[in-house]
């Protein structure tokens, strides 16, 4: 899987010879959409192609009849690279080794996750959904519906994928994820069945704008750049209009997220995902001198110490109310959040089965979701908004 | 005075230093351990909160009373509560591999909370709180130890020899551990990862509400634990013997399977389990004190045990900007060595008791 | 009063449910003084006799009374202040030293904190004397010889203050001189103590010249109780051996057993 770039140079020749001669000899038509090659820096075409503005964590590469996905450190602490090499249905172009070879535009897809699901109700792809891991914790109503009418199957979850239901669904490929742990990923076996794995890294993003742009991601294998480029400028727009917004009161809330277990606390570190959401909302997150992409754990006194005097407390673990908090850690009470009862959490749009509409549409819709947290933090800037996923704790 | 009597006056003087010293190193660490922790605190403040009056800092007193007082009087609790039912276990069964999780204890306490946490599974135990969720956890690890301990009690009626009871109380834990593996094995990340931070054990969990229920129940297991003292001594001569001496044994055997019950359940349950310290500290004991009397026996576990949990709390709290280490790993990591030095340090018996 | 009374006394064990019976109708009496010897062959049931008379045992049938009442009726914590047992098994407890062995041989007599008195050490101190192992206080149980260990678990049955005594071959592993002394240590007990003492013992021929009472139980469910002198003039020793053939014969005259040179040569 991981080739260094010197080989490119040569086999990309190869390539292109081969890829001469298919179309000298099969009279196909020629595919109406690259223009030029390889070293040369093309223009971007926003019909067919996609940009990645924000996303760190794939990148996308437009050749003569074919495209490259390359998806980068698919877990924390991974150096892996996967790569996946797209052609149309028609093509017989081969890939380099170590390119997984896709046709698009994909007609059937399993996902492993809610939120790949979420990409795909972005672009109005849902139909070509065919097996979901976890069905009952869906939220999206167009999904949901397909569901009911069994046109989507349960595959199982993470660590007993039921196998023969993929297979007999015959996708052209099972969007995934890879959790780093040793033995868990039962993605080689399906692989040795012929199956397609795409690995999906969005959750690893450390921006909303960025996990929102994996729809470009998706959009690439189901041929639709146009829809994904226009409905993500909305989004971008949005979004940014509404973080600069949010940066001009020079009063920032402190805010705090998490709960304790036993003592330990584990919060986001400054640089993480919640920290930047957090940011662009105009408030002063207490740990954002931390360096740190991932999570903290600490000690509820350091937490204390450090929060006790912070204006608001975000997502206190799976609690519903100040009266649970309590009952969870007498000792939360202490925080002046609680006191003032500051407390919010992501709740609100949860169907019966516990599952979260925020990691699903919440990832699609980042704008709306920072038009959340900027009323909590800064209620006279948007005085007409109401709150969508959050919702302030009784 | 009689001869014995001068002999035996001799070594309560020596015995009654060395545990003068102990009970003095425990307060020294008790305060020790209040006084450390992620933040700076002056020792001045320190004493100066602790004596009632209050600091200028709001947060330092909070600090003081609700975080690190509780957490230094839990580690007192859970040394004194697992040495004294090791203990009791080492001289019930007359083995020096016996701690106080020997009869399925801890793996009832880890079936009840599994059955919470894992079973209860998913997402849907984020939304899904059965009350107050803080006391679910502590309910749920005290019903499992005491079904657990009940079946112990009703099979060591039936079964005479007490080996066989061991057996039977091992073969239940591993029955249970089975359990607890297998929903381990089909839960969610967010549960897997609920479930085994409890099973680190932490003694950073526990509040005051909960002291005041933990405290008079395990003030119950020490009484018994006390009331024990003439039947632990009389079952060091057997018991045919013990039985001869006017033991009965049944009566024995139900009060010290009840008194570590609630002495190792109720610490399991509010601090999720915790190794090593009742298995060593009667060892330890035996050999400092140079005595199989459980009338110094029992009272050196209870202070050399809560000394020791205290100098592991302390050493877990050293690592300044990171979180606590997990006191298991510190139980281990101190205790072990201690128990190879002082048994390799013996000379001549090739006994433990 | 006699310290025991049997009557119509079945002894034996259930095994599977089925009643396995030694002797039956044992019918005797134990006086308060006497020294009674208990003599059989391995396996015979001495062990058993003495369990069912100190109460570690049920009998199969009939009744076992102790100072006129059922042995069975007693409260385990009175019955330790009747009768005390110096048993085959060894203590559990290795590293345990001597003082504190005896010191719990105290404890039907003290409360349930388990604090020695002075009086309690004297008595503790009177019983090392008796039994000649003052110097050994402060050994503990690994550190002592047989005879020793011996000798330390008389005392602790004399700590324990009961007017009665029950030992199952106290002298087993001891060395001839250890035996003499501790069977004479016995009969010491009876003569200047008044212990009513029970022992089963190999040692018959020792046993024959000290006894005030032998018990014996030989072959074919055969129990006799009587004197000594009634044991040898009827020849009754020969009920200790299974088979018609004697290899070994007691000889009155000189005291002793001896060999049938005739049956050994063959």
């Amino acid at each position: 899987m991981n080739l260094s770039s010197k080989h490119d140079m040569s086999l990309r020749h190869v390539m292109f010879v081969i890829l001469a001669t298919v179309l000298i000899f099969c009279c196909k038509e020629k595919s109406n959409r690259e223009q030029s090659v390889a070293e040369k820096k093309e223009p971007f075409d926003s019909l067919t192609q996609v940009q990645i503005k924000y996303a760190n964590g794939f990148s996308v590469r437009y050749g003569d009849g074919f495209k490259e996905v390359e998806v980068y450190q698919p877990f924390e602490g991974s150096d892996d690279t996967l790569r996946y090499f797209l052609i149309p249905r028609e093509s017989s172009a081969v890939p380099k080794g170590g390119w997984t070879l896709i046709e698009t535009p994909i007609r059937f897809m399993v996902c492993l996750s809610t939120t790949h699901v979420a990409l795909a109700s972005f672009l109005d792809a849902e139909n070509l959904i065919v097996g979901i891991s976890g069905t009952q914790f869906i939220y999206d109503e167009k999904v949901r519906k397909l569901i009911a009418e069994n046109k989507i199957a349960e595959i199982g979850n993470e660590e007993s994928l039921d196998q023969e239901k993929i297979l007999s669904l015959h996708p052209d490929i099972i969007m995934a994820y890879h959790t780093g742990i040793e033995g868990y990923d039962q993605y080689e076996r399906l692989e040795e069945s012929g199956l397609n794995v795409v690995i999906n890294a969005d959750f690893m993003e450390t921006t909303p704008l960025g996990l929102c742009e994996w729809v470009k991601f998706l959009a690439v294998f189901t041929d639709q750049e146009k829809i994904a480029n226009e409905r993500f400028a909305v989004v971008e727009h949005e979004y940014n209009a509404m973080a600069k917004l949010a940066s001009i009161p020079l009063k920032k809330p402190t805010v705090f997220t998490g709960v304790d277990w036993n003592g330990t606390w584990s919060v986001p570190g400054g640089r993480s995902f919640a920290a930047n959401y957090l940011k662009d909302a105009g408030a002063d997150y207490v740990w954002k001198k931390n360096p740190e992409t991932g999570k903290l754990l600490l000690d509820f006194e350091q937490v204390y110490a450090e929060a006790a005097d912070a204006d608001f407390w975000i997502n206190p673990g799976s609690i519903s109310s100040w009266h649970e908090l309590m009952e969870w850690d007498p000792r939360c009470g202490n925080f002046k959040a609680a006191q003032n009862r500051n407390l919010f959490s992501n709740d609100v749009r949860v169907n019966e089965n516990g599952g979260f509409d925020y990691f699903e549409s919440g990832v699609t819709h980042p704008q709306i979701l920072l038009k959340d947290l900027i009323h909590i933090f800064h209620p006279e800037l948007l005085p007409d908004n109401e709150l969508v996923y959050y919702r302030q704790l009784p | 005075m009689s001869e014995v009597g001068r002999i035996v006056s001799a070594s309560k003087w020596r015995n009654r230093i060395l545990f003068s010293s102990i009970l003095i190193l425990l307060m020294i660490a008790f305060v020790a351990d209040v006084a450390i922790g992620s933040v700076n605190i002056p020792f001045a403040e320190l004493t100066k909160i602790l004596f009632g009056k209050t600091s200028g800092h709001e947060s330092w007193n909070t600090i003081v009373f609700d975080f690190r007082l509780p957490r230094a009087i839990t580690a007192v609790l859970a040394g004194a509560a697992l040495a004294v039912s090791g203990l009791q276990m080492q001289s019930l069964f007359r083995n020096p591999i016996a701690g106080p999780y020997l009869l399925g204890v801890s793996s009832g306490a880890s079936l009840g909370v599994a059955l919470l946490i894992l079973a209860t599974g998913s997402l849907t135990f984020f939304k899904d709180f059965i009350g107050n969720e803080g006391w679910g956890m502590i309910i749920a690890a005290i019903t499992g130890s005491s079904l657990v301990l009940l079946l112990m009690l009703f099979i060591s009626t039936r079964v005479n020899d007490i080996t066989t009871i061991l057996i039977i109380g091992m073969m239940f834990g591993s029955v249970v551990s089975a359990i607890v593996g297998i929903l381990e094995y089909y839960s969610d990340n967010d549960s897997l990862k609920a479930f085994t931070i409890w099973s680190f054990g932490s003694l950073s969990g526990v509040v005051w509400k909960q002291l005041h229920v933990l405290i008079p129940s395990l003030i119950i297991g020490f009484v018994v634990a006390f009331i024990m003292i003439k039947p632990l001594n009389l079952l060091l001569l057997g018991e045919n013997y013990a039985k001869s001496t006017g033991l009965n044994l049944m009566r024995t055997r139900i009060l010290l399977i009840i008194s570590t019950g609630i002495l190792a359940g109720g610490i399991t349950a509010f601090c999720g389990p915790i190794g090593f310290i009742g298995t060593a500290v009667p060892h330890i004991n035996r050999i400092i004190f140079k005595t199989t009397d459980h009338r110094l026996l029992v009272p050196a576990s209870l202070i050399s045990g809560a000394l020791l949990v205290l100098i592991c709390d302390i050493v877990a709290q050293l690592p300044k900007d990171q979180v606590s280490l997990p006191i298991n790993a510190i139980t281990a990591l101190i205790g072990a060595p201690i128990v190879i030095w002082i048994i390799l340090s013996r000379r001549g018996a090739k006994s433990f008791f | 009063m006699n310290v025991f009374d049997l009557h119509n006394l079945s002894i034996g064990y259930t095994s599977k449910g089925e009643r396995k019976s030694l002797f039956e109708n044992i019918k005797l009496s134990v006086n308060k003084g006497e020294f009674v010897a208990v003599i059989g062959a391995n396996g015979i049931g001495k062990s058993t006799f003495l369990r069912t008379l100190s109460g570690f045992q049920n009998p199969l049938s009939g009744s076992v009374k102790l100072f006129g009442r059922e042995l069975l009726e007693y409260p385990k914590q009175e019955l330790a202040l009747q009768l005390s047992v110096v048993l085959t098994e060894k203590v559990e407890s290795k590293l345990i030293r001597v003082i504190e062995l005896l010191s719990i041989g105290r404890y039907p007599h003290i409360n349930w904190m388990g604090k020695l008195s002075a009086h309690d050490y004297d008595v503790i101190d009177e019983a090392m004397n008796i039994t000649g192992i003052s110097l050994l206080a402060e050994r503990s149980l690994f550190q002592l010889s047989d005879g020793e260990l011996q000798k330390v678990m008389i005392a602790r049955a004399l700590v324990q203050e009961t007017p009665v005594i029950i030992l199952d071959e106290p002298t087993s592993h001891l060395d001839l001189k250890n035996k003499a002394e501790v069977l004479s240590l016995l009969l010491h007990l009876c003569r200047e103590h008044g212990k009513t003492i029970l022992v089963a013992s190999h040692e018959i021929e020792l046993a024959l010249q000290l006894a005030d009472k032998i018990i014996l139980m030989g072959f074919d469910h055969y129990f006799f109780s009587g004197t000594p002198q009634e044991v040898i003039s009827q020849n009754l020793l020969k009920k200790l051996f299974a088979d018609k053939e004697e290899l070994i014969r007691y000889d009155q005259e000189a005291g002793k057993f001896i060999f049938n040179l005739r049956n050994v040569i063959r």
